[in-house]
């Protein structure tokens, strides 16, 4: 009996620590996101304190644009500040992005996806930190020829005061300057990793082409005035769009807005903490289920002796509340320690993201706690619940079998309605007009979780033909202990399916980002293939970033002086807010809109079209899925705003169809200049002669363009493996936050196995008396693990397939017009190998055998006496 | 010595340390003869499954030596053991003798299929045949009643043509019908095929059925008998104090 009890004691740890491990990792991701990104927000909200501490009252601006540049103030207006009573100096500022500083070597300095580069007029002020920034050395800029720089990228590029330096605009191209000063924030080199460059102010309005204009700037109020009073009389002169509030509301406001990006990335990384918490919440259920399964007899005397069923439920329910408190506190604790450990690593990787202390705010530990306590406590409802079902009489049953076999077409009947309610929700919220409802976004979230339990509800009925496939390729290989993982897996279709459910939810996520990034792929590849007649195409470096970045016109004029170009066209890229409107509809939307030239059409052939493409001043063109979205004919009218120079009326006199107009909306370039009020390209194609390549052309520009590196010179090939390269980067990043959740999904097979092997001692030590050795013993563990992986991951793989082509079809009108299923690498790379499906089918075989080294060794371990003798 | 399917040499098996410490076999020596139908009996505790384990290679000795033939099974890696044990010897264990995902026919050439040797198939008819259950053996072991289990049992310990079988009180969990087919088939496959087997048990009636007894008290070989009829074992056990 000791003995008996000894081993319960041991799969009992195994349960606690493999159950409590799900909890641990799941929660800890999510509070390690929320401390990290606390901690950031804290480090920000510092930062801005100080950079707003010698500033009474600062003047900015609004604008109806979420992604534009800002908009300005006239100088004359600020001027007008001076006027209010109790100001005592009002210091104008004007701030944009758009410049690049070059290393000595003529390479774009901490270039890359880091933060970017701002430009900004300094000017002496009497009181230190208007701006934040001060000079700590050196003197203020003055003049078309001289320039300041933050500490950070002075020391970057080792710069010394009085160095020359060559800064690239993107409106006004590249300018030699002198190194006048070298700016800090505060105690900072820099304000949180970013660059800055620094002109007076009419040299900052020279290279932004803001002439006469502002962003804004600071106030100094005489001793004694009352602020409230300053401000009132401050925003009375200035035009309705300026923003007029005090130093300290502006440092609020300022952290505030870089909270809410920060909250964007928190609740994008906590997402995979939730998936990995869900995905665990299977291996929990899992386990309990099986454990009460196990314990049926133990249940049964306590029934016997006369427990309720209330209090078996309270048995089984108080464990799991146990197990998931520990694992939450352990898992907050290791949040903390994920958090702890980026503030090391992402310096060291040269990602300078400012910090302070570790910020552990309540709301983490409580979401943290809570979180791992509820899953835990909610997995194990339903088997608690059935525990409470134990009848007396099993405890006098010799063999306690899986309860609840059968009810086969109950389960299919059941099962395929709500399959087909999921369906439903699905393809209304993505095809459908959901008008005033909630959101598609809330109907395909509905419809991906309902057809989740439906696949959940149906997969037993899967599991036992799907297993026995497997098996029996598996068998061929493997022989006899092939044989007896098959039947093994297939003995309890439910557990198979519990177990392989885990796997399913993570490699569904898999698949799908295989899936997305592989039909996204073959869009590019499409268009860039067939659909743009150009050899090759001037982009600013980093044109994946930001689909406004730019540069000046002088690039477009140096390739087209080389002899080998037979023909440009140049392309202008903004922001606009297109307002449609006909009877019933009105539809606003804030788009990229492109200033053409009217060769445009011949670099990008359309499919077909209506109209014209070669809009006049006031026209428009676009192509066809956006007019169809704003209900849209040849001739109707729209509004288009320009963020600077506001609405104006616009007639479509041209419908383009095909991919390589995907998403355009364009106007006459002189339109697009006029409004933007400067001149800078976004992209520049090029055609070569007769009988002259692309790679030829390429190598002829290149040269001509050596001195802007800034932009660069592609031929479509190069886009293309860019594009890849590209696409790879963001698969790859999401895949490692995936990895997490597979590995839950996995521990879920290391879970079930161990308790099956607890389970199947007996028969275990008979087949190691009648001559299964240990190797075998182990594989036939493994191979069922694997088994069990495999089917949990062609779920998964469907599921992802299905869910992607779901995706890609509804956003066939915004230019996915390829479905592409990544069965195979895509290149020989690590990353095209991890996009590939069969590469997630084989790697979770082989998962599943690595997962069950454990329990296979367990299995193989027992002594066979003790094992055959055993209860 | 040298006509022994199997003999146990000066073997001694201790369980535990210290207070805990149990003697099962003391320094015990014994031979189980070739073609002959041994019963072990003695009471509980005495060490007769003790010794069956350690003779049939399912668990190591403490001293002295085992010898499947002229094979000394302490010498063996338990790779070689478990080959041994699946090529030269066949088990019939009171209880769960099957594997419950194979079906009967699969449970009974198990050993043949882990060793991957050909199954004979005059033989395993003639096997099936014999101990009645050619019909059920598509059927799970589930589906089957306990005398046809151990049937099936005694089918998969003979079908490999083992050098010796141990059989484990394999009729003590069955009816006395069930007990006596079960019985007298062992007592054929003797008779018939010259199969050695050795037999634990505490029934009388059962080890009437063999060749010779060899009765065990506290670890040691206290006596035995020639062509035991139950009468006579009666007397013995009584003697023996059991």
């Amino acid at each position: 009996m000791l003995r008996v009890s000894l081993k319960g004691v041991w799969a009992h740890k195994v349960r606690l620590v493999l159950t409590a491990l799900a909890i641990i990792l799941g929660v800890g991701l999510i509070s390690g996101v929320y401390v990290y990104t606390d901690t950031i927000g804290k480090a920000f909200d510092g930062i801005f304190a100080d950079a707003y501490a010698g500033i009474d009252i600062a003047i900015g601006t609004e604008s109806d644009f979420s992604f534009g540049e800002g908009t300005y103030l006239d100088e004359a207006d600020f001027a007008l500040i001076d006027e209010v009573p109790g100001v005592e100096e009002a210091f104008p500022v004007l701030q944009g992005m758009g410049v690049s500083v070059l290393d000595s070597e003529g390479e774009v300095l901490g270039s890359g996806p880091g933060p970017p580069t701002f430009v900004a007029s300094l000017s002496p002020a009497e009181s230190d930190g208007v701006s934040g920034f001060t000079i700590a050395e050196g003197a203020f800029p003055v003049g078309s020829g001289q320039v300041a720089l933050d500490r950070g990228i002075a020391d970057l590029g080792g710069f010394q005061i009085g160095d020359r330096v060559t800064v690239i605009s993107d409106v006004v191209g590249r300018l030699d300057l002198t190194l006048a000063g070298i700016a800090t924030f505060g105690e900072d080199n820099t304000l949180g990793g970013t660059t800055w460059v620094f002109f007076d102010l009419p040299t900052t309005q020279s290279v932004l082409q803001r002439p006469g204009l502002l962003s804004g700037g600071a106030v100094q109020v005489t001793p004694g005035a009352q602020i409230d009073e300053v401000i009132a009389g401050i925003r009375a002169k200035l035009p309705d769009h300026a923003t007029v509030v005090s130093g300290q509301d502006a440092a609020e406001a300022e952290a505030a807005d870089i909270q809410s990006a920060l909250s964007f990335f928190t609740i994008f990384l906590s997402v995979f903490g939730w998936v990995a918490l869900f995905v665990g919440s299977f291996l929990i259920y899992n386990t309990f289920r099986i454990v009460v399964s196990q314990r049926t007899r133990e249940l049964a005397l306590l029934r016997a002796l006369g427990a309720g069923a209330r209090q078996i439920r309270g048995i089984v329910l108080l464990e799991a509340l146990t197990i998931g408190f520990i694992g939450a506190v352990l898992g907050v604790g290791f949040g903390v320690m994920i958090a702890f450990g980026l503030q090391l690593i992402l310096p060291a990787a040269g990602i300078d993201i400012p910090t302070t202390t570790l910020s552990i705010k309540p709301r983490t530990v409580i979401v943290g706690l809570a979180a791992g306590t509820v899953i835990t406590f909610v997995s194990a409802l339903i088997p608690a619940r059935r525990a409470s079902k134990v009848s007396v009489m099993a405890a006098l049953r010799e063999d306690a079998p899986d309860p609840a076999r059968g009810g086969f077409l109950r389960r299919a009947l059941v099962g395929g309605a709500i399959l087909v309610l999921g369906l439903a929700a699905l393809f209304f919220g993505l095809f459908g007009d959901t008008g005033s409802g909630p959101s598609p976004v809330v109907y395909v979230g509905v419809g991906v979780g309902v057809i989740f339990l439906a696949v959940f509800a149906l997969s037993p009925l899967a599991a036992g033909p799907v297993t026995n496939l497997l098996g029996t390729i598996l068998e061929r290989f493997t022989g006899t202990s092939g044989r007896l993982a098959r039947r093994n897996a297939m003995r309890s279709p439910r557990r198979t399916a519990a177990t392989a459910a885990a796997v399913t939810i993570s490699i569904t996520l898999v698949a799908l980002a295989s899936t997305l990034t592989g039909s996204i792929r073959g869009t590019i590849d499409e268009v860039l293939a067939d659909d743009v007649v150009a050899d090759v195409i001037v982009l600013p470096e980093g044109q994946f970033g930001d689909p406004t970045g730019a540069f000046a016109p002088e690039i477009a004029d140096r390739v087209r002086g080389s002899d080998l170009v037979a023909d440009i066209t140049r392309v202008w890229v903004g922001w606009a807010i297109l307002t449609s409107e006909t009877p019933t509809t009105e539809t606003v939307t804030e788009t990229l809109i492109t200033g053409m030239e009217p060769n445009l059409a011949e670099f990008l052939p359309p499919d077909a079209f209506e109209g014209s493409l070669d809009p006049g001043p006031g026209q428009v063109v676009m192509e066809a899925s956006i007019a169809e979205s704003g209900n849209l004919e040849l001739g109707d009218s729209v509004v288009i705003e320009f963020e600077q120079a506001g609405e104006f009326p616009y007639t479509l006199v041209g419908i383009a169809e095909g991919p390589a107009w995907a998403g355009i909306i364009a106007i006459p370039s002189t339109d697009w200049i006029s409004a933007a009020g400067i001149d800078q390209h976004a992209q520049v194609y090029a055609k070569a002669v007769e009988g002259v390549t692309a790679d030829e052309l390429k190598a002829a520009v290149e040269p001509l363009l050596a001195d802007s590196p800034n932009v660069t010179v592609q031929t479509f090939e190069d886009l293309q493996s860019e594009a890849e390269a590209q696409l790879n980067g963001v698969l790859n990043f999401i895949l490692a936050l995936l990895a997490l959740a597979v590995v839950i999904g996995m521990l879920g097979v290391t879970n079930t196995m161990a308790l099956a092997v607890f389970e199947r001692t007996r028969e275990i030590g008979l087949l190691r008396a009648v001559g299964l050795d240990r190797r075998t013993t182990r594989r036939m563990v493994r191979a069922e693990a694997s088994i069990v992986s495999v089917f949990g991951a062609l779920m998964g793989i469907g599921l992802g397939i299905f869910f992607g082509w779901a995706l890609i079809r509804a956003l066939e009108d915004q230019g996915f017009t390829v479905f592409a299923i990544p069965w195979l690498p895509s290149s020989l790379s690590v990353a095209g190998v991890l996009g590939s499906l069969l590469f997630w089918l084989f790697a979770t075989g082989i998962l599943g055998i690595l997962f069950a080294v454990y329990p296979a060794w367990r299995a193989a371990r027992l002594k066979v006496v003790e094992a055959i003798s055993h209860l | 010595m040298n006509s022994a399917a199997a003999r146990a040499e000066g073997v001694t098996k201790v369980y535990g340390w210290g207070d805990t410490r149990v003697t099962a076999l003391d320094e015990i020596s014994v031979a189980f003869a070739k073609g002959e139908f041994t019963a072990v009996m003695g009471p509980s505790g005495s060490g007769k499954s003790t010794l069956m384990h350690c003779m049939a290679g399912l668990d190591s000795v403490t001293e002295g030596s085992v010898f499947i033939g002229d094979q000394d099974l302490s010498t063996l890696s338990d790779r070689r053991l478990t080959k041994l044990r699946r090529e030269r010897i066949g088990f019939i264990f009171q209880a769960f003798n099957l594997v419950p995902t194979l079906s009967a026919s699969e449970n009974i050439t198990l050993p043949l299929d882990l060793a991957g040797t050909k199954v004979d198939q005059s033989w395993f008819d003639s096997v099936v045949e014999t101990l009645g259950v050619a019909d059920r053996l598509k059927h799970r072991p589930s589906e089957l009643s306990g005398g046809q289990q151990q049937r099936v049992a005694a089918a998969r310990a003979m079908v490999s043509r083992p050098e010796l079988i141990f059989a484990d009180e394999p009729s003590g969990n069955l009816d006395s019908k069930a007990s006596a087919d079960l019985l007298d088939f062992l007592r054929s496959a003797v008779k018939d095929h010259a199969q050695t087997i050795v037999m634990v048990t505490h029934d009388a009636n059962a080890a009437g059925y063999s060749d010779r007894i060899v009765f065990l008290a506290d670890g040691r070989v206290v006596d035995s008998m020639e062509d035991p009829n139950p009468e006579r074992i009666l007397d013995r056990l009584k003697s023996l104090e059991y």
